[in-house]
């Protein structure tokens, strides 16, 4: 089982572990539900040295990354961040990524379970491109710091001002002492911070943050378990869950980040017979009774079987079952009236407008 | 934790609370504790529906999962805990007392010998933290 950095302090602190895609990873420290209500009312430090940092760098890096993803890299800015996807010919989703443009290199995030694959496939169509493929994921760690007061309490680690640092930006800066990577992304749908810092260092960094003086309903450590529930509130996807090779991302109602009218990249020209027509569309569901609604559940309109529930949960802000699901088209208008099939049952349920929860709007550039 | 001695229990977590004809049953702290406390969710039997002995009854859920409940005895469940269905968390705070679920009018007493004693209960808990 792979072990990062953390993983001692997660079992020193008391955190139920899991495996995680052969990670030992904490899955709660205290509560789901308080770890969650933490980071939507404060803030939570998260240990993401799970997820795959995988650098691209030579002469045709860039260029590279733009072919290979949906992200019109060419066109980004020094310190950017794109969210996007990894695709295949078929328009097929390999992950779900955030690109990093640096000067002299562009860093992919993507997901942990997908690290080898996404290795692989970047491995396996780099022919003709002048460009380094590393697999930092070892070198360097990866924490977040998300919440409301996420902001408030990284700043007094660091003089540089992370005011200046906009939503989807990053810069290199010092905190806690130690020079890093701060961007201002995240999975919670909470304004906050995704660190990359050094692996050595990346221990020193998360204590410095967990022993500051606290205040009352300060930062606390959240687990795997609260990540999921905090990305599913904001309906953001889960590859595995919603996404997969065989998904597009217009099926998964993502579409607005795949750069179209950029000239080419992987997976475009099927996309471009495919974006009009999706044969399936992702839902957001909230149930009209109290039930909780999980992955695999299926979906009915009247005795019809029209899909089925991707993620779900209860969710600890709303109070109420939610999830995500794949239905047929014309299932998929916001106020349809739905039934999930719980233990035989059918409990009434009803689409809603995505996302389940969001903060007040942080500007984006 | 503290057993409570005058219980019974299912290997599956639940507790049984025998007086007279009556069994009232629950789920034991050890049950909560490795729920996290976080339960949102209970679905119970309405009165009148017949319970069988180490068969489901009803279901609890956490925020992230769900788990079958099984009944202590068989028989008839008479009452259903009316304060779980606005408050639920109620089972994760006082799971030997208020938190309770259901009782039965049993159905056949001799099934109470299936039942595990504290010391029982108590050692195979012990067990599973192995």
């Amino acid at each position: 089982m792979n072990e990062t950095p953390l993983t001692r302090w997660h079992q020193q602190h008391g955190a139920r572990m899991t495996d995680f895609h052969g990670w030992l990873m904490p899955l709660q420290y205290t509560s789901i539900t308080d770890e969650h209500l933490a980071v939507r009312h404060a803030a939570g430090l998260f240990d993401l040295c799970h997820m795959g940092r995988i650098c691209l760098r030579g002469p045709d890096a860039a260029a590279f990354a733009h072919w290979m993803t949906t992200a019109d890299v060419k066109a980004m800015a020094e310190g950017q961040v794109d969210y996007g996807f990894l695709c295949n010919p078929r328009g097929g989703i390999v992950d779900d990524i955030t690109v990093y443009r640096n000067a002299d290199e562009v860093m992919l995030v993507v997901n942990g379970a997908n690290r080898l694959k996404v290795m692989e496939w970047l491995t396996a169509h780099r022919d003709g491109y002048a460009v380094e493929i590393e697999d930092a994921s070892t070198r360097l760690g990866m924490i977040a710091i998300q919440g409301p007061q996420a902001a408030a309490i990284l700043q007094e680690t660091t003089r540089f001002p992370l005011s200046t640092i906009r939503y989807y930006q990053f810069a290199r800066a010092e905190v806690a002492g130690v020079p890093m990577l701060v961007s201002r992304t995240g999975y919670t749908g909470e304004d906050g911070f995704e660190l990359y810092v050094d692996a050595g260092a990346c221990a020193s960094v998360w204590e410095r943050l967990m022993t500051r003086e606290k205040k009352a309903g300060d930062l606390v450590a959240v687990g795997l378990g609260a990540r999921d529930t905090l990305r599913l509130e904001a309906s953001m996807p889960l590859y595995g869950n919603e996404l997969n090779d065989e998904t597009t991302p217009f099926e998964a109602g993502l579409g607005k980040f795949v750069r179209m009218d950029k000239e080419n990249f992987m997976g475009r020209s099927a996309l471009l017979q495919k974006y009009n027509t999706p044969a399936r569309r992702l839902c957001c569901l909230v149930m009209n009774e109290k039930a909780v609604p999980r992955s695999g559940y299926k979906l009915y309109a009247g005795e019809t079987a029209i899909g089925q529930v991707t993620s779900g949960t209860f969710s600890p802000t709303l109070q109420q079952g939610i999830a995500m699901a794949f239905v047929q088209p014309a299932y998929a208008r916001e106020g349809t009236e739905l039934a999930v099939e719980i233990r035989g049952r059918k409990c009434a349920a009803r689409v809603v407008r995505r996302p389940f929860y969001s903060r007040k709007k942080i500007q984006k550039p | 934790m503290d057993i409570p001695k005058d219980l019974r229990f299912l290997k599956t977590h639940e507790w049984a609370r025998v007086e007279g004809n009556t069994v009232t049953a629950g789920v034991s702290e050890y049950a909560v504790e490795a729920l996290n406390r976080d339960i949102v969710f209970v679905e119970l039997p309405g009165v009148g529906t017949p319970v069988e002995q180490g068969k489901p009854f009803g279901v609890i859920e956490a925020v992230k999962a769900v788990y079958d409940l099984y009944a202590p005895v068989s028989g008839r469940v008479t009452d259903v805990n009316p304060a779980l269905a606005n408050d639920p968390g109620i089972v994760g705070r006082l799971p030997w007392t208020d938190g309770w679920m259901i009782r039965i009018e049993m159905s056949d007493p001799k099934e109470l010998d299936n039942l595990l004693t504290p010391e029982q209960y108590a050692e195979q808990i012990a067990s599973e933290k192995h």
